[in-house]
């Protein structure tokens, strides 16, 4: 069939299955990851669905977690597909994924080595290299032309990224996609996590501080905390208790932080 | 005074306080920015109070009006303050600002050029370039996206400035965004900061004492939080989450192309 022409693999997503923690391979359980407390000795994160959401207070490690996660699949942490290596890419990036990663290990079912990993702060040079060196065949822009992802503004480049990187099959890794998207933006983006889902050949996983984006039915939501990860409700987040405070009495409510 | 060491001017806040388009300094007016729907008749901004906080939805041209006023201020685009120019600048940014500011001219009381322009898709590089110039405090990058924000705001907001945040909320929790309010308050209090705020959060729209505005192709009008879009949507979805997105998710019709695998 012409429209499987790149499809690989005839399985549905989840292809990451399990990642777990290997504590003969840490070096110095002092250093920074591994000193990160959720990274215990037993730490093991099971993927039992196409969209994987982690909620957690900045701090934790999500997006260190996620850096892991992206070294293991082959790609650049700093942001992009395999094979694509952001500019200057010396100076760049934390290392701290690529750390983790040595002591991570994994179970795919198989193994999948395409797809992209997006951070909000890697946006920006990711574009601007994906302006610069246009090789891949992107539907529905014909080669040789940018995409120009940078000519609008931040939320409106973000959604175009989104939507041409996000056809294929492979396991995608979003970090804080709200970061550019006002809530109009967020909408849409949820009905791209459905548009993925449906495909059934794209595995999810968002680390996010959104409410909404939490509230994306069908996902496994996890809290990331000190003692782990553990499945939560969206009504049970702190972030969502907090919107919903802040909604009830907008001006009692910063009010009352500021006094505090 | 000890304490007044660096303060060069004994005058309270607001210093920008007007910003208006002068028709006659546009070459093209169907070119990008002055095509922007609230360009198009006779713009102008007021600033009466020490913080101005802009909304609206993405597109309307709220980043690049921000640009446009770090312009006139002397800063770069990119984000930094006057004199810190970004890394790779010569690669880096939209020009639109740039474009704008030519057109735009503003009243000052009195000039002030110092500050700092932030963006949160610049923060990066501009951190980076803190990192690499030594700052002895910099290091920004070692923690996690939403501590590095709030420790860069704390160090750079001190002095006195006029300040320019384009959706500061992009790496804070809710938690982080209340710590940023305390911040905007110490910012207040101090009398010599100004602040224009570009922002999609409802929590930071909601400062107390700040002139919240709406942009929209009509141009600038003063809102108040809760007639705000991003504010009723948050309610909306705050009464039922699950059933908010099941209902929206639903509306998604199908839009494919030939090239599409799915």
């Amino acid at each position: 069939m012409a429209s499987r022409r790149n499809r690989t693999i005839e399985m549905p997503a989840p292809y990451l299955r399990r990642v777990w923690l290997d504590p003969s391979r840490i070096a110095d359980r002092a250093a920074y990851p591994f000193c990160l407390p959720f990274l215990r000795d037993d730490f093991e994160l099971s993927f039992d669905r196409s969209i994987t959401i982690i909620v957690g207070e900045n701090g934790t490690g999500k997006s260190t977690f996620l850096e892991g996660i992206t070294v293991l699949a082959g790609y650049d942490e700093a942001g992009g597909g395999k094979g694509y290596v952001p500019v200057d890419h010396s100076d760049a990036i934390e290392k701290m994924g690529g750390r983790l990663a040595t002591a991570l290990r994994a179970g795919w079912l198989p193994k999948i080595a395409n797809g992209w990993f997006f951070r909000a702060e890697s946006f920006f040079s990711v574009a601007r290299y994906q302006d610069k060196v246009n090789t891949e065949i992107i539907p529905g822009v014909p080669m040789g032309i940018p995409p120009d992802y940078l000519s609008h503004s931040h939320g409106e480049g973000f959604l175009r990224f989104f939507e041409d990187r996000c056809r294929k099959q492979g396991i995608f890794i979003f970090d804080e996609p709200e970061s550019a998207l006002s809530p109009a933006r967020q909408i849409e983006f949820l009905k791209l996590m459905r548009r993925m889902e449906q495909s059934t050949i794209c595995q999810v996983v968002i680390a996010t501080h959104s409410p909404v984006l939490m509230a994306y039915p069908g996902a496994r939501l996890l809290r990331l905390s000190k003692s782990g990860l553990e499945p939560v409700t969206v009504e049970q987040t702190d972030h969502y208790k907090i919107m919903r405070e802040f909604c009830a009495d907008p001006a009692g409510f910063v009010e009352g932080v500021m006094a505090e | 005074m000890a304490s007044r060491r660096n303060r060069t001017i004994n005058m309270p806040a607001p210093y920008l306080r007007q910003v208006w388009l002068d028709p006659a300094r546009i070459a093209d007016r169907a070119a990008y920015p002055f095509c922007l729907p609230f360009l198009r008749g006779e713009f102008e901004l007021s600033l009466d109070r020490p913080i101005t906080i802009i909304a609206g939805e993405n597109g309307a041209g709220k980043s690049t009006l921000l640009e446009g006023i770090a312009v006139l201020a002397g800063y770069d685009e990119a984000g930094g303050g006057k004199g810190h120019w970004p890394v790779d600048h010569s690669d880096a940014i939209e020009a639109t600002g740039g474009d704008l500011s030519k057109a735009l001219r503003a009243s000052w009381l009195p000039k002030v050029t110092n500050g700092w322009f932030f963006r949160a898709e610049s923060f990066f590089s501009v951190a980076r370039y803190l990192d690499s110039a030594g700052s002895p405090s910099a290091d920004f990058l070692s923690h996690s996206h939403g501590e590095g924000f709030m420790r860069f705001f704390r160090e750079r907001c001190q002095r006195q400035g006029i300040f320019i945040f384009d959706e500061p909320e992009a790496a804070l929790s809710p938690a982080r965004q209340m710590e940023f309010l305390k911040l905007m308050r110490r910012m207040e209090d101090s009398t010599i900061c100004q602040v224009v705020m570009a922002t999609h959060s409802p929590v930071l729209m909601a400062y107390p004492g700040a002139r919240l505005l709406w942009l929209s192709k009509y141009g600038l009008d003063p809102v108040t939080v809760d007639q705000t879009d991003h504010y009723k949507v948050m309610r909306e979805f705050c009464a039922d989450p699950t059933g908010f997105v099941e209902a929206v998710v639903e509306e998604w019709a199908p839009r494919r192309r030939e090239t599409d695998q799915f």
